[in-house]
């Protein structure tokens, strides 16, 4: 028989649907010593039944390691477990660093046997007849050593390897994608897995802009109180005038206005039939209050964004089986004379360690100096 | 302080009975005993050198005190560039431990006789190394107390996921490996008897792949990083073997010639002739490899040669490694002609400085001039230069003479054992036969 | 320290030992009392060399030392656990601080997006950050970066952190950067001690107590979420934020990692984080990816949605979108 000490078994379940038979017919044409058997396989009963096959045929060691539920594999199997199911087999079980580490009372007794097995076969291999012949010798003409008995060392040592590099790549490299993904086949939605349900439902606040608005017209007067007027005080004596478009074709009022809203002008949006109120493209009046159905005629898109959550900013909860949430309306962030957010300056920078000192635009000064 | 190569167990059984069991309970305390003493015996010389060791390794430690005290913001690095000198030195001692090898392979594999003499010298190179690597590894945590979290079954030991346990294993077994062997071949020769090949042959032939697998290891450590281009490159683990290959025998060679002035270790030429032909052989690989890779970054011009293009040339005006690398190269290539022009290789002191230039280069090229730019741009390509501060060169300078301590007092306990001035049957050591 | 002076000591024995000759007989016993006297020498270097170091472990109770693994803890050594925290906290800083532990919520798994249309880099989320979670002050720490970028590009090469000018830049986008929450996180497969994992709600968590401080994590990382505590982080005592979460906000000891847990104390209470809170322009958007209806799965269907630095396979919970 040959003295190959090392012996590795793959079998992938989906290639290859080993039953007891053939996992016998293989272990029988495996010489003697350690056998690696490593299963691609999900289904632990499978490798249990190689387990079984081999304790026909190797006494001594039993050892079943287990990867995440997902890989497994045994080396060599004992003859008392022949009938124990999975579960029992896994009773001693020691869980170190994601690895399971399966062993009975037997297998420090078998192990400490093979070790000691398996040393002497290395040594004997390794070793001529005569052990002096390759001491460290300080003779100054030692005999001749026949290289092709010393050359197995190395062939030992490339099949530690060898099982050490399948070792590793069985278990970081072989990594199958994430079971769940998140597109927009809905049929693809994780719904195998309890998906939080919100029992009590909390109400989504959107803030509600106030009535028609007040315009200061004089400072405040001796007893502190500001005059307001409502916009109908003046404009109901008015004709409206629809040419005016920006705030310097006014002479008398809203002169510091500025506007910025596309190519809109006053009468866009303000109602000339009722200035406390405001108006839609269809000429049907909106109530201040009610202004984002004024935005999303034209916004339509961005108002669709917001109705879904993805478009403004929100305090409070996201779950809404525990809490509120307070949502702005569009006039919160966007001036509707002037919608677009003014520039800001960023007011917190990170002070790394050993960061240079910013200025703006660093990379382009620097792009210039080369 | 003083380390002397020890075992920590002796296989007992085999031809030498029962009663030698009963022997070795006296015979190897008073083993470890009398290599103590020769360890810390010596001349004016030697304590010169031992003291000044001491007093530097005492420095590193105050500095490391002060580190742990003072958190990690006393060393350059930052969350930009997280690894500094101490993971440079890390990796470039590794492979001067996995570089010993170089020594073995002739010496077991191919029965090369002169050799054997000097085998052990690789050996405690290696055990040394080793040795500083962890320490370096130690310094560089941010808890080094927690490190028994490391521990298999104790603490959390992520094995097999995190290339750094698979490192920790390698390490640790490497060093009980050479342990084993250098106790072992020392103990039987202080017994006067022959070393028996089965408790240790097997060994020398693991230490040699183990070996491979440390330098392996650590170089998966960092290709394993997709984040990283610079390092995310099949050609890493071949390239730190090269470059192990290249500075483990070239620190041999300078060993060799140190001792063959200092003790009367017999050294033969043949033994340097033969590392000299391994080191040419490994100096040009290593030199095509660098050359491979420099090819392969500059000619496609990626994104992804951000790193290579600070390393050699700077980027955005920021160019800290630049005199550093081209100093590596420039040593590098004048290393490579000396050794490999038939006239110079030939005289012991161009051989000499060959070997601590290229020595010097590989330090530069495998440790801050790898590690660091790896970093430089970050992974959002921002641009933080890194510079050692006192305390990490003050931690990292005790580190090396530590190290070097151990080596010194291993290779004079040797070279007594060797030379029979320590054995089981002499009664003291006499200081006057020692030269060094 | 005492080092430096000891190489004078020790070579002045040796001279001495050299030089004057010493009330002893044979070379031997004065080589012998010297060498003594040099170990003595160099031992009392080596405690006083270790001294600080050793008064700082000293200093730290068995509790601490011993504590294992946050997995490996019940809920009463973990109640006693967090009982010490809160004291700690007591005692160093005066406040009185909450630390709760609340588990993963079934059913949820957490998923953020941003609209790079809508966000105009003024970085008030890094601010909310920086509070929230009880930075450091000095450095002005967050797990946030915001990212200027060219228009038109993708290059984070022609990005920039360190802008101070009024944004926006008309020719700039603007990226923040946080943790992405990968669901194949290389900083968790790096960790040799598992004191950084993925929880169920899909939060990759830091336990503070377990970290050995290795950095192998920040150096997998490919998005620059992690930061490491180079020191304990200065709070001033009235800005600590008294509401904290075990494996977030909790005060941190110097010498561990940290990094965005999407403010797990505050999600895992059904709030939604500070960041977001914050946001000036409303540009980001959370949710449960689990839940059909939420904001998050409308985004992901609707909107073009791009993963960063996709190609490495770390399949973020993190999205990027733009409006049009």
């Amino acid at each position: 028989m040959c003295r190959g000490v090392i012996s590795l078994v793959i079998i992938e379940k989906h290639t290859c649907d080993i039953d007891v038979i053939d996992a016998r017919i293989i272990l029988q044409t495996l010489p003697t010593g350690f056998v690696f058997i490593l299963t691609l396989s999900g289904q632990c009963d499978r490798t249990t039944t190689q387990a079984d096959a081999l304790a026909d045929l190797d006494p001594g060691v039993f050892m079943t390691f287990e990867y995440g539920g997902l890989r497994s594999f045994g080396i060599a199997a004992q003859r008392e477990n022949q009938s124990a199911n999975w579960h029992e087999v896994f009773q001693s079980a020691v869980v170190v660093g994601g690895w399971r580490w399966t062993f009975n009372s037997a297998y420090f007794q078998g192990i400490l046997y093979r070790i000691k097995k398996v040393y002497y076969i290395l040594s004997s291999i390794a070793t001529p007849h005569d052990s002096e012949k390759l001491n460290m010798s300080y003779d100054p003409h030692p005999p001749k050593v026949s290289r092709r008995r010393g050359s197995w060392g190395p062939a030992i040592g490339v099949i530690i390897l060898i099982i050490l590099l399948l070792t590793w790549l069985m278990v970081t490299v072989v990594r199958g994608p994430s079971p769940i993904s998140y597109g927009n086949d809905q049929a693809q939605s994780p719904t195998d897995l309890p998906v939080h349900q919100a029992l009590q439902q909390h109400p989504v606040n959107i803030s509600v802009p106030e009535g028609p608005p007040k315009v200061l017209v004089a400072d405040p007067n001796g007893s502190g109180n500001a005059i307001e007027v409502s916009c109908t005080t003046c404009h109901a004596t008015r004709e409206p005038d629809y040419k005016n478009v920006t705030s310097d074709d006014l002479d008398e009022f809203h002169q510091n206005l500025s506007m910025g809203h596309g190519d809109l002008s006053c009468l866009s949006c303000h109602n000339p039939k009722d200035y406390d109120t405001l108006k839609k493209a269809d000429g049907s009046a909106v109530s201040y209050p009610n202004v984002m159905q004024l935005c999303g005629q034209c916004h339509q898109s961005r108002y669709n964004d917001y109705l879904h959550g993805a478009h403004g900013g929100m305090t409070g909860h996201w779950d809404l089986s525990k809490g509120p949430r307070q949502r702005k309306a569009c006039i919160d962030c966007h001036d509707p004379h002037s919608p677009a957010i003014p520039k800001m300056l960023p007011q917190f920078k990170p002070l790394d360690r050993f960061m240079d000192t910013p200025h703006p635009s660093d990379h382009q000064t620097e792009a210039s100096h080369e | 302080m003083s380390q002397t190569p020890t075992t920590p167990s002796h296989p007992s059984a085999g031809h030498e009975l029962e009663h030698s069991q009963h022997r070795h309970m006296v015979t190897y305390p008073k083993f470890l005993w009398k290599c103590f003493c020769a360890a810390t015996d010596g001349g004016p010389l030697f304590y010169a050198w031992m003291i000044f060791l001491t007093a530097v390794t005492l420095v590193g430690l105050s500095a490391w005190s002060h580190q742990i005290t003072n958190g990690m913001a006393v060393t350059g690095m930052s969350d930009h560039v997280s690894w500094g000198m101490y993971i440079a030195n890390f990796t470039f001692i590794v492979g001067l431990a996995a570089g010993g090898v170089m020594m073995v392979i002739p010496a077991y594999l191919y029965h090369d006789h002169d050799m054997h003499d000097v085998v052990i010298v690789g050996e405690l190179l290696a055990i040394a190394s080793i040795i500083m690597c962890l320490l370096f590894v130690t310094v560089d945590l941010g808890h080094p107390e927690r490190f028994w979290h490391l521990m298999p079954f104790i603490g959390r030991f992520n094995f097999p996921i995190s290339m750094l346990t698979w490192d920790v294993i390698v390490l640790n077994g490497y060093l009980l490996i050479n342990l084993h062997i250098c106790g072992y071949l020392l103990y039987t020769r202080f017994q006067g008897r022959k070393p028996e090949a089965r408790f240790y042959i097997p060994v020398v032939f693991i230490s040699v792949f183990w070996a491979i697998s440390i330098h392996t290891v650590t170089a998966f450590l960092y290709c394993g990083l997709g984040g990283r281009p610079l390092w995310n490159s099949a050609l890493l683990a071949p390239r730190f073997l090269a470059s192990a290959f290249v500075s483990g025998p070239a620190f041999i060679i300078l060993t060799l010639y140190i001792l063959k002035r200092l003790t009367d270790l017999p050294v033969s030429e043949k033994a340097i002739k033969t590392l000299l032909q391994i080191l040419r052989v490994t100096i040009c690989i290593n030199l095509l490899m660098v050359i491979s890779e420099m090819f392969t970054e500059f000619y496609s011009g990626t994104a992804h040669t951000a790193s290579a293009r600070y390393l050699y040339f700077g980027l955005h005006g920021k160019n800290a490694l630049v005199p550093w690398i081209w100093t590596a190269v420039a040593l590098n290539i004048i290393g490579a002609i000396v050794l490999l022009s038939p006239g110079l290789s030939k005289r012991a002191n161009w051989i000499k400085a060959a070997c601590v230039m290229v020595f010097i280069a590989i330090w530069i090229e495998k440790g801050m001039g790898l590690i660091i730019p790896g970093f430089i741009p970050s992974t959002l390509h921002e641009i933080v230069e890194y510079t050692p501060t006192i305390t990490e060169w003050k931690i990292t300078a005790g580190i090396w003479a530590f190290g070097l301590l151990v080596y010194s007092a291993a290779l004079k306990t040797t070279v007594a054992i060797i030379r029979g001035r320590v054995s089981n049957q002499s009664q003291n050591t006499s200081p006057q036969d020692v030269k060094m | 320290m005492t080092p430096p002076p000891e190489v004078q000591d020790n070579s002045t024995v040796d001279s001495a030992g050299k030089t004057v000759s010493l009330p002893v007989i044979g070379q031997v016993s004065r080589r012998t009392a010297l060498k003594a006297f040099g170990a003595t020498l160099g031992i009392a270097a080596f405690g006083a060399a270790a001294k600080p170091m050793l008064e700082k472990y000293a200093s730290m109770s068995p509790e601490e030392m011993l504590q294992r693994h946050y997995k490996e803890l019940d809920s009463d050594e973990r109640a006693a656990v967090i009982n010490r925290l809160q004291d700690e906290t007591k005692v160093r800083h005066g406040v009185d601080v909450t630390i709760r532990d609340l588990p993963p919520l079934e059913g949820v798994k957490y998923g953020y997006a941003i609209n790079l249309s809508v966000c105009n880099g003024n970085g008030e989320c890094m601010r909310a950050c920086h509070k929230e979670n009880n930075h450091d002050r000095e450095s002005n720490q967050s797990y946030i970066r915001v990212l200027e970028m060219q228009r038109g590009s993708m290059d984070m090469e022609k990005g920039s952190t360190t802008y101070t000018h009024p944004v926006p830049d008309d020719d700039k986008f603007y990226m923040p950067v946080q943790c992405q929450q990968c669901d194949n996180p290389p900083c968790v497969d790096v960790c040799p001690v598992e004191a950084t994992w993925k929880e169920k709600d899909g939060i990759v968590v830091v336990d503070y107590n377990w970290c050995i401080g290795c950095r192998y994590c920040e150096a997998a990382c490919p998005y620059h979420a992690r930061r490491f505590n180079w020191k304990a982080p200065t709070v001033p005592d009235d800005e600590i934020n008294p509401d904290q979460g075990y494996l977030s906000n909790r005060m941190r000891p110097a010498g561990v990692m940290e990094k965005c847990t999407f403010c797990l104390h505050r999600v895992r209470d059904g709030r939604l984080p500070a960041c977001l809170e914050a946001c000036p322009t409303g540009a980001r958007v959370f949710g449960n990816l689990l839940d059909p209806d939420s904001e998050i799965r409308w985004v992901l269907a609707n909107k073009r949605v791009f993963m960063l630095k996709e190609e490495l396979g770390t399949q973020p919970s993190f999205f990027y979108y733009f409006d049009e």
